[in-house]
């Protein structure tokens, strides 16, 4: 009786501390930015006025809000096909290298960056790319180009971002493709070698469909990820700038909210990002899941 | 070793001096600890100022808390007021005067002792004293100042063959012509040489611009004067050389490593600079800002204060006791070392030559810099850098961002 | 020539090629940080007078030395070492148990919960950081420990995701056995499903402590007295004086310090990050 009980009991205590924790610590905020996007309050400001739908409306008129909002879209376009296709193609190679001496100084130089803390790899890049006499410009001068403004050049400054993030987030997703293509049989492969495949075709007949739920994997969590990486480097390396033309969306939500403490319009824009968020999940869920080959 | 014994050294002399000086005053009736949330870590000279003050052992102790940049030190503030434990003071920039007292409630010195205020007050240049008064309370001692001066590397300057007898008032045709000729002669040519001029791209030299061209960000009504013929005047001035070609706009600090680095030939920026820039590998030479051609001058000074947040009565009382220090001649001696202007009625030598043409301005007269109105006025500096930014980089011609500066920065400080 | 010897030489070529280009992309990849290595014993005089050095030119340990007299950073180590550790603790032994009911044991609501904590793999960090810091402050847990531990625990969407496959991929017999002997449920998740899923743990303990050592807006924002900031946090501020006189050797040494122990936990442990990953294949 009492067995049983516990035995019933069991899985939910397993289950709550998660359960709980994701909730009040996750969930939770997301339901009071729901009410903090309609009121105008600080953390000292003596009453809490109700203001309707009006940080909205301030938000959508307001260029800077735009600008992020385009500037969000046009990091996603780049930097998720980037980390999602370069860490494949050094992944190959790695496995191609394996068993190696090498592979483990290969896997451990390629991940190093993802390590590091942003206020590093902020002070390193600064010196790099400076444009009046980083180390890149000498490079472009010693080569006879004209040098560039990087960061802070208006056309540059948000690929220099991507650069950068790229640079400081590959790692993970490199080490789960590794992963998946350790975990295709060679067999397999064998097989297909001594059927005549080369090396592209096994890549893509062979491999890639096996290591697809993993390809969902990481298509699903490298558009979040990207998003909230951005906010360290452009924190380290622009601040946003120049004017604006490096802010994302979460950048300046943690502008508005956490510099100036306008709880209200940054709750906004934390509710425009959930609903974002939200439909790029649903779909890649929606796409994704009738082209994953599952064993 | 030698770094910690010379400072023990300086602050222990300091003490004995002080003590002489404030006399020996009977410690409080209760002991008490103060914490300082401030923009200098434990090697910049404030620190000595409170190791001077705690070796007097008045009963109040000191301690300094580094917490970054102006910026960043007030955002943390706001943190710690509201979660009911605020620093007993903070160094306040004066630009954040009205968000001090209007959105965290810094204290009126007045109110808090008002006879031991004025004896604190007594100390500094009378004719200051409003650039540390907001909506009549007296926040802070008017006694950080500085205020943007020209640094030149000599070295790139006599290899361009340009005259190092520089003029007392430089104006920006005798500036921008140097860079041009700096340029002529170098680019290319010599092996750290990369640019000519940089003007810093901020809201403080673009301020001093607009002035020296007879205009106003704020005018002394308080009202936004933006949309002026000078202000357009002295913006064009300020954008020239980028469009020109001549400055690259980057951060302060791109801005600094590339002139320590003998990249950079011109370089305007804070006068406390002198404190640093002379004795890297660039060898300075600094010169007053420059001017605009025909007009009087009316330069723009910087800096900060100490504003007491403490909310209980004998934190507030002990936060005094160390302004009165800093405010004696010892105390602002040893706060000199900064590069700061001095400001007090003492006579306190300056720390080096290179700050005389910053002594120049501050007789000539100074303005307060901008001092954003209003509970927002946090975000009134990040939305003027911005509209400099796009007038700088040309998105917008000087006319359009001068326009739309205003129309933005009018919607958010109106409520003050 | 024969065919098969062709065909090997022409393997041995392919591979000679991927580690080149392999050890030219290490080469870039590292190549922002040689300056900082090379800065971090160049004594700070010497760094301002060139833009570029690679080599030291006189190197010494004296940036160490300056950097510790200017800010607590031993105590910032100290702070790194603990809350990274005590997030991942609390990430381990909340998502450990999830985990494995997700696994092995059935009970209504499973999928739904079970979705539920996996949708959050998708949440960027930055959207519940207003709610929380405000809560933060309200319950006056501003600037402490607590305040950078507690709330980075929560985001363990990946970990009970790659902690119930890996329970999953146990056999049923080793369960069958036990439970023949009368083991009850925690006993059975204790003694036998944990001991054999230590390379998932491991990995992921190192992924934990990886992330949790570098948290960055987060700490910036909860952490103010400076004998209580980590690594990172302190970097940016000793990044952040004003004026001219960045002090880029001690700085520089004290990046270094904040890397080296990561980097030695991620070679110590990279085999088995590889082989947790793998044996954990996604699947639904």
């Amino acid at each position: 009786m009492t067995r049983s009980f516990v035995a019933k009991l069991a899985p939910w205590l397993f289950v709550g501390p998660a359960v709980l924790s994701v909730v009040v610590f996750l969930y939770g905020p997301i339901l009071a930015s729901a009410g903090l996007s309609v009121v105008d309050w600080n953390l000292l400001s003596p009453q809490v006025d109700f203001v309707g739908l009006n940080n909205y409306r301030s938000l959508l008129a307001n260029t800077d809000f735009q600008l992020s909002a385009w500037n969000t879209f046009l990091y996603c376009v780049i930097l998720v096909p980037a980390q999602i296709v370069l860490p494949l193609l050094f992944a190959v190679m790695i496995h191609a290298v394996r068993g190696s001496r090498m592979e483990r100084v290969y896997r451990g130089s390629l991940f190093l960056p993802t390590i590091l803390a942003y206020s590093v790899a902020g002070v390193a890049w600064s010196r790099l790319l400076n444009p009046i006499n980083g180390l890149f410009n000498e490079v472009l001068v010693f080569f006879g180009f004209g040098p560039s403004r990087w960061h802070t050049d208006p056309d540059l400054a948000l690929l220099c971002v991507c650069l950068v993030t790229f640079w400081k987030s590959f790692g993970l997703n490199m080490l789960l493709w590794i992963a998946a293509l350790a975990n295709v049989p060679d067999t397999l492969r064998e097989a297909a070698r001594l059927d005549g495949a080369g090396p592209w075709r096994r890549f893509f007949s062979i491999e890639l469909p096996l290591i697809s739920p993993t390809a969902f994997f990481i298509s699903v969590t490298t558009v979040f990820s990207v998003l909230d990486d951005i906010v360290g480097v452009v924190d380290v390396l622009t601040g946003g700038g120049p004017a604006g033309r490096s802010s994302n969306l979460l950048y300046f939500l943690w502008q508005q909210g956490l510099q100036f403490f306008q709880f209200g319009p940054a709750s906004a824009v934390a509710m425009v990002s959930i609903a974002i968020v939200l439909a790029i999940t649903c779909a890649q869920f929606w796409f994704g899941e009738k082209r994953v080959h599952y064993q | 070793m030698v770094e910690i014994s010379r400072r023990g050294l300086l602050a222990g002399s300091a003490a004995v001096a002080a003590a002489t000086v404030v006399g020996a005053r009977p410690a409080l009736s209760s002991d008490a600890t103060i914490e300082i949330s401030s923009i200098w870590g434990p090697d910049k000279p404030f620190q000595k100022v409170v190791d001077a003050f705690n070796a007097l052992k008045t009963g109040v102790t000191v301690t300094n808390r580094f917490d970054g940049d102006y910026e960043t030190a007030t955002a943390k503030a706001l943190a710690g007021i509201a979660a009911g434990k605020p620093p007993a003071m903070m160094t306040t920039g004066w630009k954040f005067g009205y968000y001090a007292r209007r959105t965290l409630g810094a204290r009126d010195l007045n109110e808090i002792d008002s006879e031991k205020a004025a004896s604190i007050i007594a100390n500094f240049v009378p004719s200051l004293m409003p650039l540390v008064t907001i909506d009549g309370a007296v926040i802070g001692l008017p006694w950080a100042m500085s205020t943007p001066i020209t640094f030149i590397n000599s070295a790139l300057w006599q290899e361009a063959g340009l005259d190092a007898n520089l003029p007392d008032y430089p104006d920006t045709d005798w500036l921008y012509e140097a860079a041009r000729k700096l340029d002529a002669a170098l680019k290319g040519k010599h092996a750290t040489y990369r640019s000519a001029l940089a003007l810093s791209n901020n809201e403080w030299t673009s301020q001093s611009f607009i002035q020296n061209a007879g205009g106003y960000i704020i005018d002394p009504d308080g009202k936004l004067a933006l949309n002026s013929a000078e202000a357009v005047r002295g913006m064009e001035l300020f954008c020239q050389p980028a469009h020109e070609g001549l400055w690259t706009p980057v951060s302060g600090k791109e801005q600094d490593a590339a002139f320590e680095s003998g990249a950079l030939a011109i370089c305007t920026t804070s006068s406390t600079r002198a404190a640093s820039f002379p004795f890297g590998a660039a060898k300075a030479i600094t010169a007053r800002f420059p001017g605009i051609p025909g007009q009087a001058r009316k330069m723009n000074s910087g800096g900060n204060f100490l504003a007491v947040y403490a909310r209980n009565d004998e934190q507030a009382k002990a936060s005094l006791a160390f302004l009165e220090f800093c405010a004696s001649a010892e105390g602002q001696k040893i706060w000199s070392e900064v590069g700061y202007l001095n400001t007090s009625v003492h006579d306190i030598p300056l720390i080096n030559d290179f700050m005389k043409p910053a002594a120049g301005q501050l007789q000539d007269g100074l303005t307060a810099e901008t001092i954003w109105p209003g509970k927002r006025g946090l975000e009134g500096q990040t939305i003027w850098r911005k509209w400099v930014s796009r007038m700088l980089m040309k998105e917008v011609d000087v006319q359009a961002g001068l326009k739309g500066a205003h129309d933005e920065l009018a919607a958010v400080l109106q409520d003050a | 020539m024969t065919s098969t010897a062709s065909t090997a030489s022409n393997a041995a070529l392919r591979r000679g090629a991927v580690h080149l280009m392999l050890a030219a992309l290490s080469l870039l990849t590292l190549f922002p940080l040689l300056w900082m290595l090379s800065a971090a014993f160049t004594p700070n005089e010497l760094i301002t007078q060139r833009a570029f050095r690679l080599w030291p030119e006189e190197a010494s340990l004296s940036n160490f030395r300056i950097a510790g007299e200017k800010h607590p950073i031993w105590w910032w180590l100290f702070n790194s070492v603990l809350t990274a550790s005590a997030i991942t603790l609390g990430k381990l032994a909340i998502s450990l148990p999830a985990g494995y009911a997700f696994a092995r044991l059935p009970f209504r609501g499973r999928r739904f919960l079970f979705g539920l904590v996996i949708a959050t793999m998708s949440f960027p960090a930055v959207l519940a950081i207003i709610p929380t810091y405000i809560a933060v402050v309200k319950i006056q847990a501003f600037d402490t420990y607590s305040a950078m531990i507690v709330p980075s625990i929560p985001y363990i969407g990946f970990y009970v995701f790659y902690f119930r496959q890996a329970f999953r991929s146990l056999p049923d017999e080793m369960f069958e056995a036990a439970r023949i002997d009368g083991c009850g449920i925690w006993k059975q998740f204790r003694d036998i499903a944990v001991p054999n899923v230590l390379p998932a743990i491991a990995a992921l303990s190192v992924i934990s402590f990886m992330g949790a050592w570098n948290i960055y807006l987060w700490g910036q924002l909860v952490l103010e007295d400076s004998a209580r900031k980590t690594l990172t946090t302190g970097i940016a501020m000793f990044a952040d004086v004003d004026g001219a006189d960045t002090p880029w050797g001690p700085l520089m040494a004290t990046s270094l310090l904040s890397v080296l122990p990561v980097l030695g936990l991620f070679l110590l442990a990279q085999r088995y990050i590889v082989q947790a990953f793998s044996s954990g294949t996604v699947e639904k």
